[in-house]
């Protein structure tokens, strides 16, 4: 067993006690959060844009989520907190979202064993919006852990028709945008809240669905390099309680190429929201002295939501991570709870079982977590 | 493997939305819960890397295993690729460190100036601990870093030979280019006047440049004036002064027949 103190702040581990409480007061507070959630959306029949000032989804949420999120999602309603708290008048608006995390990570590697709690993520988000010409300035800045960070930093157009230009700073989305960024599916594609480029997108509405086109660096950095763009284009159907989309990338670079490919689905029946994605990597190098890689990952994801505020969610993933070699694959299930008790709070339970070929004894990983997560 | 196409037939079946087909989805979905990860045969299919050959047991060990889910690729974390033990020896050493532009990512020698090891070591001047989100890397693990790094951080010996892979020819007005390019990465300090010859119906030509010398290749630049004839030959390899070398400093493969050395000489006749 394998002990993951995930902070390595010294601090934290010589005031456990001090945290546990802070940690208890917290939760007390009933401070925080909705999520970005695709199966949110799937649920509810709505556009991430509905809920989420980012058309992409994810990030500070929009009057309606706030509203959504106030009368329709917790368990009880009527929150400790003025829900337009972050809306400082009709031009400034500011939001909050932050995750604390309490789990155990277990590997093959060593004897032991520990657990960890740490501030898994904060952001702030702060919106400006000028209504009459339909332009809005989104800043995520990223304030825990470490070093504070622009996420995300755009000034966003819309037009009368829902269609929308987006530039400046951003995180480039493939398939499905789940929260948990160690789904596979997020983490071994590259396409997580970890890498932004520098880039535009734009959003246009048709037959039914959202489609974009966005031109960025693809170098998870806001200077290019290699001088070349990266290209994605993207389809997203709301069809009644379907969802169906796809996505490809195009990513040149000086001595090889990264292509990515992505089908994804999500469909509701009753209370229960099914989704799955599946994404194809392709790296091709034009130095014949290294290796051609193609990787293949998948995600299937049940959610049951069987009371208002209360969710079940299963997940099963898969990961080829080179379709040349044989039984390498990995896995990963996941069961977690998610209660949202008042409108600002969230609690999440859940265990995860990575596993992997046991010679690789560090991706063997069965982890427990407890997260709290509160938004304003 | 086949339990998965199982239910992705099961996901498929699913669009007619009906109960029984629910059922059957959640039936397969159980199927799922079945899928197993891989023995790991691949493992033994590759040779073991030679004791002392640090960078090769440090990829093969941590790097292709656990850093390249996500150092891998055209949008690897602040360019950071991984993805091989070529790529891993240029992007780590000698280069700045994005995330603290006072750190090398690996200075040979030092492992408190090299931000890999600080990062994989969880000190808190290098921010998040690698790797990210994953339990530590075990004592043994960053031993074999520390070893690849005090050893002087060499390249592998494991690296394939680099051969030639083309030569492109292009005229202008007043002078013509020659551009070699190589399958691998070269070491640029090698691509020197005393490894290359440039000459013209035996005539010697010196007055020629070295355009463009990057990590796989080179161009030659010589006016037109300087031929005679307009003939051009250019010889890489044995029979200069000096050989081109690869990172780790072997002789390229120039006559393609997998030995390091031999050579190859380049020829043309202009139209006049
Ligand atoms: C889950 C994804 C992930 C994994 C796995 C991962 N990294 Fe990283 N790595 C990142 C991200 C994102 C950054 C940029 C942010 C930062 O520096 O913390 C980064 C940054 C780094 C840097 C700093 C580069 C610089 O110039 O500042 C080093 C060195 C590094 N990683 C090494 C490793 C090594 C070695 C491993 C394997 C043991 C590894 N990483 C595994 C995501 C990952």
């Amino acid at each position: 067993m394998f002990i993951v103190f995930s902070s390595k702040d010294s601090w934290i581990a010589e005031n456990k006690k001090i945290v546990k409480i802070l940690f208890l007061l917290l939760c007390a507070f009933y401070f925080s959060t909705l999520k970005a959630e695709p199966y949110l959306s799937i649920h509810t029949k709505q556009t991430c844009a509905a809920c989420h000032v980012n058309p992409n989804g994810g990030g500070m949420r929009t009057d309606y989520g706030r509203v959504y999120g106030n009368t329709s999602f917790s368990a009880r309603q009527g929150s400790l907190l003025d829900p337009n708290i972050g809306r400082i008048n009709s031009y400034l608006s500011v939001g909050g979202n932050f995750r604390f995390l309490s789990q155990t990570q277990e590997t093959p590697v060593s004897e032991d064993k520990t657990s960890g709690f740490e501030t898994q993520s904060g952001q702030v988000y702060l919106r400006l919006n000028h209504s009459e010409l339909g332009l809005e300035l989104y800043l995520d800045q990223k304030v825990m852990p470490d070093d504070s960070e622009i996420r995300e930093l755009f000034l966003i157009k819309r037009l009368q028709n829902g269609d929308y230009i987006k530039a400046g700073k951003m995180i480039p989305q493939l398939g499905l945008r789940v929260e948990d960024d160690s789904a596979l599916i997020r983490q071994s594609s590259g396409f997580n809240f970890n890498n932004n480029d520098l880039g535009i997108e734009y959003g246009f509405n048709w037959k039914g669905g959202l489609h974009t086109i966005a031109i960025n660096t693809g170098s998870s950095d806001t200077s290019n390099p290699d001088g070349k763009y990266r290209t994605i284009l993207r389809s997203e159907f709301y069809l009644d309680n379907w969802r169906l989309g796809g996505a490809l990338s195009a990513n040149p670079g000086n001595d090889s190429k990264s292509s990515a490919y992505s089908l994804f689905a999500g469909y509701k029946f009753g209370n229960w929201v099914f989704l799955a994605d599946v994404s194809l990597l392709e790296e091709d190098f034009d130095l014949p002295s290294l290796q051609d890689r193609t990787q293949l990952m998948s995600l299937i994801e049940v959610n049951w939501l069987y009371r208002q505020g209360h969710n079940i969610k299963f997940t099963e993933e898969y990961l080829d991570p080179d379709t040349d070699l044989s039984e390498d694959q990995q896995v990963r299930h996941s069961l977690v709870y998610e209660y949202t008790p008042y409108p600002n709070v969230q609690l999440r339970a859940g265990i995860r079982d990575r596993e992997a070929p046991p010679q690789i004894e560090q991706l063997n990983i069965d982890t427990r977590f407890l997260q709290v997560h509160f938004y304003f | 493997m086949e339990r998965c196409f199982l239910f992705c037939r099961g996901l498929f079946s699913f669009s007619y939305g009906n109960l029984f087909k629910s059922y059957l989805l959640l039936g397969s979905l159980f199927l799922l819960m079945g899928c197993q990860p891989g023995s790991g045969e691949f493992l033994e299919q590759n040779e073991e890397p030679i004791e002392t050959d640090y960078l090769a047991r440090v990829q093969s060990e941590i790097f292709s295993p656990i850093c390249t889910q996500c150092h891998q690729g055209q949008q690897a974390p602040l360019g950071l690729r991984l993805d091989s033990v070529e790529q891993s020896f240029n992007n780590l050493v000698n280069v700045t460190a994005q995330g603290n532009g006072n750190f090398l990512r690996v200075e040979p020698f030092s492992l408190e100036r090299s931000f890999l090891w600080l990062k994989v070591t969880g000190n808190s001047v290098a921010g998040q601990r690698m790797p990210l989100g994953l339990p530590p890397l075990s004592s043994e693990q960053i031993q074999l870093i520390e070893d690849w790094i005090l050893n002087g951080a060499l390249p592998s010996e494991s690296q394939k030979l680099v051969s030639l892979a083309k030569v492109e020819f292009k005229s202008e007005q007043e002078v013509v280019y020659v551009q070699f390019t190589f399958d691998g990465f070269i070491n640029r300090g090698s691509v020197i006047p005393q490894s290359i010859t440039v000459r013209s119906m035996h005539k010697l030509i010196q007055s020629y440049s070295l355009t463009d010398v990057n990590d796989t290749g080179f161009t030659i630049r010589v006016t037109k004036d300087e031929l005679v004839h307009g003939q051009l030959e250019i010889l890489v390899g044995e029979n200069n002064g000096a050989l081109i070398m690869d990172q780790i400093n072997r002789p390229l493969d120039f006559d393609n027949n997998e030995k390091a050395g031999g050579s190859y000489v380049y020829s043309i006749q202009l139209e006049r």
